[in-house]
Parts: C-alpha cells; structure tokens; sequence
C-alpha cells in the first residue's frame, strides 16, 4: 500500500494532515491496540515534517484518547475502539455536513470565477468597453474563494477543538 | 505532456461543466458523469486512466464508485474530491486503492498535478505489468514458439 503523504500544496496545516494520516493507522487497525508507536524521530522522516508538526498531532491523539504517553517508554495505541463516544463520532459528522455544503457553494462560484477569467484573458480589451473592470471584478471573486477556502479548510481541526473543551470540562476545568 | 483520459464524477451539475470545460482548455480528453452509475456504465465501455470522483452523491455513492471501478478497472486510478475534511471518507478512500484526495474548492492547477502524478503513477504500473509478462514469457516460452 502507498504511503499516504502530507502536502505542501494544500492550505490545511501540516499537523492535521498528518493527524489524519496518523489516525487512518490507528483505526485501519495498522497500529494496533496496545502497540508501540514508531520515534517521532522517525515519524519527522517517514512523513518528512518537523518535530513540532509531529509532536502537535501526536498531542491531539492523546487528548482524543487514541494514542497513550508512557514516561521513558514511548506512546502507545489506547484501546480507543471502547473509549470513543457516540457524541463525539455525531459532532464530526455535523461539523463535517455543514463545510461539505459551504465548500460546494464556493467550488462552483470558484470554478465559475475561473472559467470567466479564462475566457475575459481571451478578449480583445480595446473592443471590450469595461473590460478592465470585467477582469477585476473576477480577480477578486476568486481571491474570496481563496479566502473562503482557508476557513473551511483550515476549519477542519475543530472537531478536536471541541473534543478537547468538552474533555477538560469532564475533568473539572483542569 | 502526455495523452491520457480523464473522467470527472460529480452531482453538481454546475461544477461538473465547468471543470470539464476548463480541463478541455487545457488539452486534456475529458468527459463527465452526473452520477456513479453513469460513471461505472462509461469506464466499463470506456479507456479512462484517471477517475476524477467526488464522495457524496445521491444514490451510488463516491466509496461504492470507487469500489465498482476497482473491480471493474483495478488500473485505473481514482482522486477523491471531498468537500469536507476531518472524518473518514477521505481515508476509507485510501484503504480502498484511492489514489489521492482533494478537497473542494480547490485550484485547477492543483488538480491538474495531481491528475498528472495520478496518471504516472498508472503508465508505470502498467509498464511493470508488461515488463513482468515479457520475462514471464522468456522463462516459459509458449510450446512451439520461437
């Protein structure tokens, strides 16, 4: 099987792509329940990201109760299958509807936007009477939709936002 | 650049044209289907290398697609377009032979790499293909052959 990267190219930080990936090894059973994981050491190479990026989504994992930090011996694959909740598993799934539905919006206005800027750049802008502002109108349409993207995407980690509020008020506030 | 054949599946039917046509500017063969079932009848009559598939259609859905062509076509890689990110069907892709995901609104030059490495990534598996035959072939010679 290939192994999944993470990739500069796209506007979701580093450390979620890499919590994605890491969780994709939990849950396809991969790392398996009580396992050691591998260094993070090795983790920076396989996945060629920082020691900060690693240290960042192994955090998450471990306050999502999917991964365990044994002092001196490493972490290790928590049987997570027992731990995670029905609510939180509804959450995902609620948060993940509504930036479905808003990426959908923005990636028609987004292709729209596109194809309009392709077709204007074929223009004759002497012919064409406000061409100038045609061609700004659209520029900033697809800088919107560039805009608009970093939030829906970047918004991806909120689940785990929430998960964690929620697991510190369980705690008392801690 | 190469030749190869692109399919886009997708139930927006706004954003299925619009990518069609914005691919076809660029040279690319492209053809698009509304639903996954238009798309599993045109790639079993069809040559296509790269499926272009978006996750959530009503009726077939992106994973069930993905799955069909795997059976039908398993050379044939598959981008799943997902207009979400955080839970699993970008990783349920990848367990089932995806080649990569992309999430929506996403810029056509992106796409354009992505299809590109998609498409490598096949002529290479086909090449070793071949290659694996040809010494198949050295090994064993047919009864009566050369």
């Amino acid at each position: 099987m290939v192994k999944k990267m993470v990739s500069r190219g796209n506007p979701e930080n580093l450390y979620v792509q890499l919590y994605r990936i890491l969780r994709g090894l939990i849950e396809s059973g991969e790392w398996s329940i009580g396992g050691l994981i591998p260094p993070e050491k090795e983790l920076c190479k396989t996945y060629s990201v920082s020691a900060a990026t690693v240290k960042t989504a192994i955090s998450h994992l471990v306050k999502q109760g999917l991964l365990v930090r044994w002092q001196g011996r490493g972490t290790f694959v928590e049987n997570w299958q027992q731990l995670q909740s029905e609510d939180s598993k509804m959450e995902g799934r609620l948060i993940e509807g509504i930036s479905h539905e808003l990426n959908n919006v923005l990636a028609v206005i987004g292709e729209k936007a596109g194809w309009l800027e392709e077709l204007i750049e074929e223009e004759d802008k002497d012919s064409v009477k406000h061409y100038a502002e045609y061609r700004d109108a659209v520029k900033k349409i697809s800088l919107q939709i560039s805009r608009g993207r970093k939030v829906t995407h970047r918004n991806s980690d909120l689940p785990l936002k929430i998960e964690e509020i929620k697991k510190r008020r369980n705690n008392g506030g801690k | 650049m190469e030749d190869f054949r692109i399919l886009v599946v997708d139930d927006e039917k706004d954003f299925l044209d619009t990518i069609v046509k914005r691919l076809l500017k660029r040279n690319l063969y492209v053809e698009g289907a509304e639903s996954g079932d238009k798309a599993v009848e045109l790639i079993t009559k069809g040559n296509f290398d790269v499926v272009l598939l978006d996750v959530k259609m009503p009726g077939m859905d992106g994973v069930e697609t993905l799955r069909e062509i795997k059976k039908i076509k398993p050379l044939t890689e598959v981008i799943m377009l997902t207009g979400h990110a955080y839970v699993e069907s970008g990783i349920e892709g990848m367990k089932l032979g995806a080649f990569d995901y992309l999430m929506k609104p996403m810029e056509l030059d992106q796409l354009f790499e992505k299809l590109k490495d998609a498409f490598e990534k096949k002529h290479l598996q086909e090449l070793r293909i071949e290659d694996a035959k040809v010494r198949h072939t050295m090994m064993y010679p047919p009864r009566g052959g050369a």
